[in-house]
């Protein structure tokens, strides 16, 4: 009788859901890709999303998605899995005198500041957006040391460096994010305006042991905090009904372990917290030329400070405070040498078409091929993010990337991409030996029902 | 006798002001039929007088162009649209149409010494037009001619020029017209829907009004 109960319970609560209406789907991915870099190769992975958009009343919607991949990879398991996204959305408007807008938002979510090139990741928390007609105000909080590290690209400290080598390490570091972020949508001639903070704290040593403060004994095998704090401006917006620009500016400040010099020490050296301060700043120009082949045409400058005393990426620093951008995730640029925003001057070319356009109907009406060429500047001497760089080589050029890459949708739930990359490096940048061209190949196939 | 007859041609103006007032039905071609308010539904005709309150309705490949005042309105195939409003007072032209389903093109032409204030309006939008071309669907609009300001219910707007399109999902706040230029220029290989993974709105963000206004 109870089963029977609670079996009526749950076929209501469905019929419910099913009144309101939900979507679900598969989606799966193969991702195979061939780099000459040095201890990577030839990697397949295969990747099945399941996802579901589920209403539930007037102002709540839940959002999940579940991911499982089979890697051959030799990083990672040969199964493994995550729950992508798992969370409920509610939007509240008041649409009387004084509109407004709020949302907030609880569990697994995507979320990233302006630019992309700081933050853009899972996280697992809150957030909140005030819409009003003249502005956007977003708070967010979030925790990513309960992500899948296999998905993650966090790794900001030597222990981020050493778990994400660790097979018996599950879990991504363990940080806590906050963001404020502030748009105002056409402020002047159209012109918008974004204000964002973005605060990262390394809550690391919460859990287990970390090289604290004063230690005067290098030790390779173990690492401190970093905790940083960005603020940043950009304005977007568009020149002409055809050409539009992008433009930001990203301060950065923090702490990071450094093991320098010090004379209250009884060795001579030891483990001090330095301050950081760096920029990054980035601009780009996108033309759009639709009568042509629906063809883009783009420029990408991006720099970000580096330290030129550092002699590695990660916890680099010798001697002072640091002066070396360090992103927490954030996108990449180039296909074969992808460094992340720090101690670069990169300049993107690019360009695309869809050359069968006008075939209206066309299998290969989707289609888009297009080109990019990036050549890549150390912005001051010290470490990239990149292995294989001279660290103790001066800021200058360090190599070209070219890619080209072709795009095909022919049918909705069916996706083909394709791209070759070259990365012709710059010996003098490189350590001995690390300055061979890379030779890259991605192939990836979408495909959902 | 004099003031008679001053006040017979005022009142002839009036009565030639008031019909200038009326949406009539121009053209149209394919299954077309109107309700007269209170009414049942009949099939066109040329140059019928739409009233307010009056409903439009066009079946699969028909089409019909109504004029009211200096706007000339193209009502596509599967549109239902009702006229709501017809005013004309102070060198102010006022005209609002309710477009229940469908899409329509609207131009406005400017007039002289005459303001015209055109609104477009459905159960998820309003359109609120003076001088210029435009597509609008309710959650999309493509710009021919002049300037839209495109804003969503709570009155987040974008200014929209001539050549540029934007589209607004629920309660979002307008796409740039960047973002309608990158659909079309880039292919997406994922074939993953958009919003699964980064926590779209659901039904809460389905509601809502748009309102587009041109300068």
């Amino acid at each position: 009788m109870k089963q029977k109960t609670i079996l009526l319970i749950v076929l209501l609560a469905l019929l419910e859901w099913a009144l309101y209406g939900f979507d679900f789907g598969v989606n799966i991915e193969n991702n195979s890709s061939y780099s000459s870099k040095e201890g990577e190769g030839f990697i397949q992975e295969n990747t099945a999303h399941l996802w579901l958009n589920l209403p539930m009343g007037d102002f709540w919607v839940l959002n999940a998605s579940l991911m499982g991949s089979f890697s051959n990879d030799s990083d990672k398991p040969v199964l493994y899995g995550d729950i992508e996204t798992l969370s409920l959305k509610g939007t509240f408007p008041h649409l009387e005198n004084g509109a407004n807008l709020f949302s907030l938002e609880m569990g697994r979510f995507f979320h990233k500041e302006f630019s992309g090139f700081v933050f853009a990741h899972r996280m697992d928390g809150l957030r909140m957006e005030f819409g009003y007609p003249f502005s956007t105000l977003q708070l967010a909080f979030g925790y990513t040391g309960l992500l899948n590290k296999h998905y993650t690209s966090l790794v900001m400290s030597k222990l981020d460096a050493l778990d994400d080598l660790d097979k018996d390490v599950l879990f991504a570091p363990k940080r806590l994010i906050g963001t404020l972020s502030w748009n105002i949508p056409e402020l002047f001639a159209r012109q918008n305006v974004n204000f964002s903070i973005l605060v990262n704290e390394d809550l690391r040593h919460l859990f287990e042991d970390v090289i604290k403060e004063g230690k005067e004994v290098f030790d390779p095998s173990s690492g401190g905090l970093v905790d940083t704090q960005y603020f940043g401006v950009g304005l977007d917006g568009p020149i002409t009904s055809s050409l539009f620009y992008n433009a930001f500016f990203y301060l950065g400040t923090g702490r990071i372990l450094t093991f320098v010099p010090d004379s209250q020490s009884n060795t001579g050296e030891a483990y001090l917290y330095k301050n950081i301060l760096a920029g990054l700043g980035g601009v780009s120009f996108r033309y759009y030329l639709q009568e042509f082949f629906q063809s883009v045409a783009s420029v990408q400058i991006l720099y970000a400070t580096g330290d030129s005393d550092s002699i590695s990426y990660i916890e680099g620093n010798t001697s002072g405070g640091s002066s070396q951008f360090i992103p927490v995730s954030g996108q990449t640029l180039g296909t074969a040498f992808t460094p992340k925003a720090s101690n670069i001057l990169a300049v993107e070319l690019g360009y695309s078409l869809k050359p069968f356009s006008s075939a209206k109907g066309s299998i290969l009406e989707s289609l888009q091929a297009g080109a990019k060429l990036t050549p890549f500047f150390k912005a001051s001497k010290g470490a990239m993010s990149e292995g294989g760089i001279d660290p103790s080589a001066s800021a200058g050029y360090v190599g070209t990337d070219v890619a080209v890459y072709g795009n095909l949708r022919p049918f909705s739930d069916l996706g083909l991409g394709l791209a070759l990359g070259f990365f012709l490096p710059n010996g003098s940048a490189f350590l001995p030996g690390k300055d061979d061209p890379i030779v890259y190949g991605q192939f990836v196939f979408s495909f959902s029902f | 006798m004099k003031k008679i007859l001053i006040l017979t041609i005022l009142f002839l103006l009036a009565i030639l002001t008031f019909a200038q007032e009326q949406a009539v039905l121009r053209e149209f071609s394919g299954k077309v039929e109107v309700m007269p308010p209170g009414k049942n539904w009949e099939p066109a005709a040329r140059n019928l007088v739409l009233p307010p309150g009056a409903v439009i309705s066009t079946g699969f490949n028909s089409f019909a162009t109504i004029q009211a005042g200096s706007a000339t309105i193209q009502v596509k195939p599967l549109t239902r649209m009702a006229v709501a409003e017809l005013v004309k007072a102070q060198g102010e032209q006022k005209t609002s149409l309710d477009l229940k389903v469908g899409r329509v093109r609207a131009k406005v032409e400017k007039v002289e010494g005459l303001e015209h204030d055109f609104t477009l309006k459905s159960p998820v939008s309003t359109a609120a037009v003076r001088g210029t071309e435009f597509d609008f669907s309710g959650t999309g609009l493509r710009v021919w001619e002049g300037i839209v300001r495109y804003a969503n219910a709570i009155g987040q707007s974008r200014t929209i020029v001539q050549g540029e399109s934007s589209s607004i999902t629920g309660l979002e706040a307008p796409a740039s017209p960047e973002e309608a230029a990158v659909a079309t220029s880039k292919t997406e290989i994922s074939t993953r829907p958009m919003g699964a993974a980064e926590g779209a709105g659901g039904k809460a963000s389905l509601t809502g009004s748009i309102k587009v206004t041109v300068k």
